[in-house]
């Protein structure tokens, strides 16, 4: 540094000095803003993992056709007959107890209902909902730069327009490829093949093979709403979280045509590839007792969506924060569940329950016909008793949470005691048979957050 | 705001401790204190959060749960500290 500084020249030096100190740490490290790898920015004692810790034989993975669920395809599984009784049964529990006035069906939640999942502009297609302005429009050159930068830039814009967590999985032909269905929920085969552009016709849609990169991203629940469960009201964050997700996903793609590249998505509800399965290899969550996604910001509070696109992408890594391992243990889920469908075997196994199962990984296979059968004998619409019960259900301002998830992930020695915490503090175990958790009538005098969620949850837990 | 309070009070307290106070406390009176603190403080952030969160129950339990060994532990420090130095002065 110079000799006879004026202040002027003297502050410019420190100035630079501080730029320097600020950069070399980096440097040294052998990372720039450029190169520096995409993260969900989480706590340290969540570990990121090469492979998740669910094993799968990819051998016997095969792409699924998504009309084997219960979902689409009950009556692969049932008699036409015994369908049919089912659903008299089912309108019938929901007119008497709509005529009854029973907390959770009542006209109010009805309505509401019908506001939640017929109001608004929710719509979704497979392919980009209509040209957009971008690149070609003004004269410009697509948007250029590192993987890593791509993934910030994407996760930025999602949370943003409202999803709760986003990973990335680089599709890869021989693994991670087979979880893009073979069928979509429509019926209309899901082809991947070496063209430049994405097509949809009458029978088929085909997915360009270098649109290698899915996008999987959360929705958060709403804990309280949950917790009236399983009633019509109870359903309804459910409802609104796809809803919401088909406000984001449209958004998604108009934004990834606008950098210049396609985002191609879920043309209906669970269209596209299996969301818990993409979510933990995007390092979102793990995979829980009741085979869905649990989470380590909302526990099972979250659905789960993906898109994919041609835009390279940094992949997020798979994920040990303890969850899986307290499956084990815990069972809260399966004890919880009405319908008997959710296995208490200490260990996962690679034998499915049946054909709405994807085999080829070791998991806890859920019965969802038995699942099914109690949803349109004894609720008239979905359940979701495994979610509300879930330890992880909860929001988390409590410590006493913030301590169980740290020592979920780092003395799992502890998972059974939590877990008897949780029957003490927040449910009783057993539940009365198909009862909500939480008043139904006092829902709509609670004055819940904006969609009755805590959108600063991640902020917290990576500050 | 509170939590403001609580550390301003905390803070005033332990430096009176530490150098104003008539008794000096030993190694295991500060242990049984700090935790007593550690633990009451714990409880008092378990319940108010719980309160926010709609858990009442979760909220009184975990008053209780921690809040009440967090008592005893801080009284029993006290105890002792006013023990001897009853003794000491005698």
């Amino acid at each position: 540094m110079p000799e006879n500084l004026t202040r002027r020249e003297f502050i410019g030096e420190l100035g630079k000095l501080g730029a320097a100190a600020a950069v070399v740490p980096m440097v040294a490290a052998g990372e720039t803003m450029a190169t520096k790898p995409f993260s969900l920015g989480r706590p340290g004692w969540i570990k990121e993992l090469d492979e998740p810790l669910t094993e799968v034989d990819w051998q016997q993975v095969a792409r699924y056709n998504e009309r084997h669920t219960t979902r689409r395809g009950f009556g692969l599984y049932v008699e036409q007959e015994r369908i049919d009784q089912l659903n008299e049964l089912r309108n019938t529990f929901l007119q008497e107890s709509l005529e009854n006035d029973v907390p959770g069906y009542t006209l109010k939640d009805r309505a509401l209902q019908r506001g939640v999942r017929g109001g608004g502009a929710s719509r979704a297609f497979f392919l980009d909902p209509e040209k957009v302005q971008g690149p070609h429009t003004w004269g410009v050159p697509k948007w250029e730069g590192t993987p890593e930068e791509a993934s910030q830039l994407v996760s930025a814009a999602l949370r943003h327009m409202g999803a709760a967590t986003v990973g990335f999985v680089e599709l890869q032909t021989e693994t991670t490829e087979k979880f893009i269905y073979s069928v979509d929920p429509d019926g209309k085969e899901l082809r991947i093949e070496d063209v430049e552009l994405p097509e949809e016709t009458e029978d088929y849609r085909v997915i360009p093979k270098k649109a290698r990169y899915a996008i999987v991203y959360t929705v958060q629940m709403s804990e309280e709403t949950m917790a009236r469960c399983p009633t019509v009201l109870g359903s309804l964050t459910t409802s609104l979280t796809y809803t919401r997700s088909q406000n984001i996903q449209e958004r998604a793609q108009v934004f990834l045509n606008g950098l210049g590249y396609m985002g191609l998505a879920e043309s209906s509800t669970n269209a596209l590839g299996i969301s818990p399965a993409l979510g933990v290899y995007a390092g979102l969550g793990e995979l829980s007792r009741y085979n869905r996604l649990l989470t380590p910001e909302y526990g099972p509070m979250v659905r789960v969506f993906k898109l994919l696109t041609d835009l390279p992408l940094a992949p997020t890594k798979p994920i040990d924060a303890g969850l899986y391992k307290f499956c084990h243990k815990c069972k809260k889920c399966a004890e919880a569940c009405p319908g008997k469908a959710i296995p208490f075997d200490e260990e996962p196994t690679w034998e499915t329950k049946g054909g709405w199962n994807n085999p080829g990984h070791k998991a806890w296979f859920e019965d969802s016909v038995l699942c099914r059968f109690y949803q349109r004998t004894y609720t008239g619409t979905n359940c979701g008793l495994c979610f509300s019960a879930c330890p992880f259900a909860t929001k988390n301002l409590a410590s006493f949470n913030r301590v169980r998830n740290y020592m979920a992930a780092t003395m799992p020695a502890f998972d059974a005691t939590f877990k008897s915490m949780d029957d003490l503090l927040y449910t009783n175990i057993p539940l009365e048979f198909g009862k909500p958790q939480k008043d139904c009538e006092e829902w709509w005098t609670l004055n819940l957050p904006d969609y009755g969620i805590d959108t600063v949850q991640t902020v917290r837990e990576t500050s | 705001m509170f939590w403001l309070i609580v550390g301003l009070v905390l803070g005033a307290a332990i430096f009176w401790l530490a150098t104003g106070g008539k008794v000096k406390l030993t190694w295991y009176e500060w242990v049984l204190g700090i935790l007593g603190v550690i633990l009451i403080l714990f409880a008092i952030q378990n319940y108010g959060a719980s309160q926010v969160e709609l858990e009442p129950k979760a909220g009184g339990l975990l008053l209780l749960i921690f809040g009440l060994p967090g008592l005893i532990f801080a009284a029993l420090a006290g105890v002792l500290a006013f023990m001897r130095g009853k003794k000491e002065a005698a």
